[in-house]
């Protein structure tokens, strides 16, 4: 029983980084409609960043936050402004083979900046385990959660109580009318893209501090964050959350009491059963079928 | 009226596609260099898979990324019942074909309903899901990866000089060109095309739209699945991380795009031109530096998908309906 409650607990923690992640895919595709599928690449990206910080400076990686939030939001804009902007009123295969080929780009330059050892970072608190009622939960995952926990709590409030907010979810909701209402919709979708590359960032830094990181590693990330929006449905900013500490916690139980190699599998089937059964995701709004 | 068999190949004849496939067939002939054979079977062969791709998700719009599921099927039935059973690849090409119907039919079955996107992902969550089930089982007596023993002889797909798997590869993109041909010009084709323009449309007309997916999805299977068989017999090792990787899937996709999506011409364009710029990058940038090729190739394939959208089969025919507007109006 106290194995299942750690488990239950790590799951949680490593959910919350999960779901920061995810939103940021979230964000992007709810509001642009763009299919992004080097969104792993982007946080193999950010992990590197982490390391790099903390390589060069010897930095705590989340200091190193304060120069790598504004960098990701100009890197998002710019994205945009090149790449998306040319890419979202293209049909949906478009969308997905190039960020794919944006992805290869990605991961042959990582490969060629940082050959492909696996890198991690050591922090002062890299070992440091805080023990509660028999319970051993390690610094890392703490931090990662806060720091998540804080970012979303931020985005949360920004997209509720700010104009620029307010303007994002009515362009997320309907493109034409939020135009026809004098929304700057092009401005509208850069600021999106930004907002996304830094939940990426902060995601990144958090999991470059309890996780090594190697080029390729994208890829799981990238079918990990989709399935975790698809499961709680798209633009529904709760249901993303939900949806990742379900295959957090789904992956801890799994990789524990069955084997470890077949976590992805496990998570793979529940999403297609959940496809079957509820096509819109848990807190899908029935009609919007994409 | 009945059209005779020779007026069918009269017709035939006149395409520029036909003419096209037949230069493609000499072309062996002519390259004697196993590097040059190498790169033809290569190009055949996912001319091919694209071309087995392009039917479901070019003509039908269904837009999967897990056929290598199929090709994964293929080749770990081929390979396995070979090396560790002995029996003929020629049958274990056959059962490779009859597991990829099944397999498109159970696939199918799940992920038809779901639209659009949703369907690609979940083609692409099945097709992961068995990498990882045929990496935990480890399938094949040696372990994870299996090496396929050479012993050469017709019996067992395994021959000595390069041309022969050249042009085995070379007559399976015939068939599978005549197949999609034939399709396209049928009832069933007529269906799809509709499906894929407008499901609902096609619904409200009559159209069972499920069952044509279905029936296409497993054609589109079987070739690919054996096609996964040949691969194994070609490449003679099989790993799970390597026959099940999604950029499989990719490429089969990204050499019809580029090409043109929903043409027939459109695969075999796309991988005669994309395959040996491929290997031209990684053989002219090899070494410490053969990333820098494969960030060469991702960065032309993104500049091709914004820059001409309907592929190259696109820009042909918008040069060609430039060159005979010139022609039927000189003076503008």
């Amino acid at each position: 029983m106290e194995i299942f409650i750690q488990l239950i607990i790590n799951g949680c923690l490593t959910g919350t980084t999960y779901a920061l992640m995810a939103l940021g895919l979230s964000i992007i595709f709810g509001t642009l409609g763009l299919i992004n599928f080097a969104h792993g690449d982007f946080i193999m990206l950010a992990m590197y960043g982490g390391f790099l910080i903390s390589l060069f400076s010897g930095m705590d990686p989340y200091l190193g936050l304060f120069i790598m939030l504004p960098i990701s939001f100009v890197l998002g804009v710019g994205l945009y402004r090149v790449l998306f902007k040319r890419l979202i009123d293209a049909p949906e295969e478009a969308h997905i083979i190039a960020t794919f080929g944006l992805s290869f780009v990605f991961q042959y330059g990582a490969m060629l900046l940082f050959s492909a050892e696996y890198k991690s970072v050591s922090t002062d608190y890299s070992a440091d385990v805080f023990h509660i009622w028999n319970q051993y939960i390690d610094y890392p995952h703490i931090y990662g959660a806060m720091a998540a926990v804080i970012l979303i709590a931020l985005l949360i409030s920004f997209l509720r109580y700010t104009n620029t907010g307010r303007a994002i979810r009515a362009v997320s909701e309907q493109r034409r009318g939020a135009m026809m209402i004098g929304i700057n919709v092009h401005k509208i979708y850069a600021i999106a893209a930004g907002i996304g590359l830094c939940c990426i960032a902060v995601s990144g830094v958090s999991l470059i501090t309890f996780e090594s990181v190697h080029p390729t590693i994208g890829v799981h990330f990238n079918l990990l964050c989709w399935i975790i929006v698809v499961l709680g449905g798209i633009g529904s900013i709760p249901g993303t959350i939900v949806g990742a500490m379900i295959i957090a916690v789904l992956e801890m139980l799994v990789g524990y009491y069955f084997e470890p190699t077949l976590t992805t599998f496990a998570y793979f089937i529940m999403f297609l059963a959940i496809l079957m059964i509820r096509p819109s995701g848990i807190f899908g709004i029935k009609e919007r079928r994409a | 009226m009945k059209i005779t068999t020779g007026q069918r190949l009269q017709s035939y004849m006149k395409d520029p596609l036909v003419l096209f496939i037949a230069v493609l067939g000499i072309l062996p002939l002519f390259s004697s260099h196993h590097f040059y054979l190498q790169m033809l079977t290569l190009v055949f062969l996912f001319a091919f898979f694209s071309e087995a791709w392009n039917i479901i998700s070019g003509f039908g719009k269904q837009f999967s990324l897990g056929h290598v599921a199929f090709f994964g099927v293929g080749a770990y039935i081929t390979g396995i019942l070979y090396s560790d059973y002995g029996i003929s690849p020629w049958i274990g090409l056959v059962l490779s074909g009859a597991f990829g119907v099944l397999l498109a039919l159970l696939i199918g079955f799940a992920t038809f309903r779901l639209r659009a996107f949703f369907f690609t992902l979940s083609t692409i969550a099945c097709a992961e899901a068995l990498r990882v089930l045929v990496t935990y089982w480890r399938l094949g007596s040696s372990g994870l990866g299996t090496t396929i023993p050479a012993v050469n002889g017709l019996e067992n797909l395994t021959f000595s000089h390069e041309i022969c798997y050249t042009y085995i590869a070379y007559i399976l993109l015939l068939v599978v060109v005549f197949v999609t041909y034939r399709i396209t010009k049928s009832r069933i084709g007529y269906y799809l095309l509709a499906t894929g323009g407008d499901e609902e449309a096609a619904k409200s007309l009559g159209v069972n739209t499920y069952r044509i997916k279905l029936a296409v999805f497993a054609i589109s299977g079987f070739f690919t699945a054996i096609g996964g068989g040949f691969y194994c017999m070609y490449m003679r090792y099989i790993e799970p991380s390597m026959v099940f990787a999604v950029d499989f899937s990719v490429q089969f996709a990204v050499f019809a795009i580029v090409g043109g999506l929903g043409t027939i011409a459109g695969p075999i364009l796309g991988s005669v031109i994309l395959i040996p710029l491929s290997t031209f990058f990684r053989s002219w940038i090899g070494g410490l530096f053969t990333p820098i090729g494969f960030l060469i190739y991702g960065i032309i394939l993104v500049i091709i998908i914004l820059f001409l959208p309907g592929g190259l089969m696109k820009g042909i025919s918008i040069v060609k309906d430039k060159i005979v507007q010139k022609i039927n109006n000189p003076q503008e």
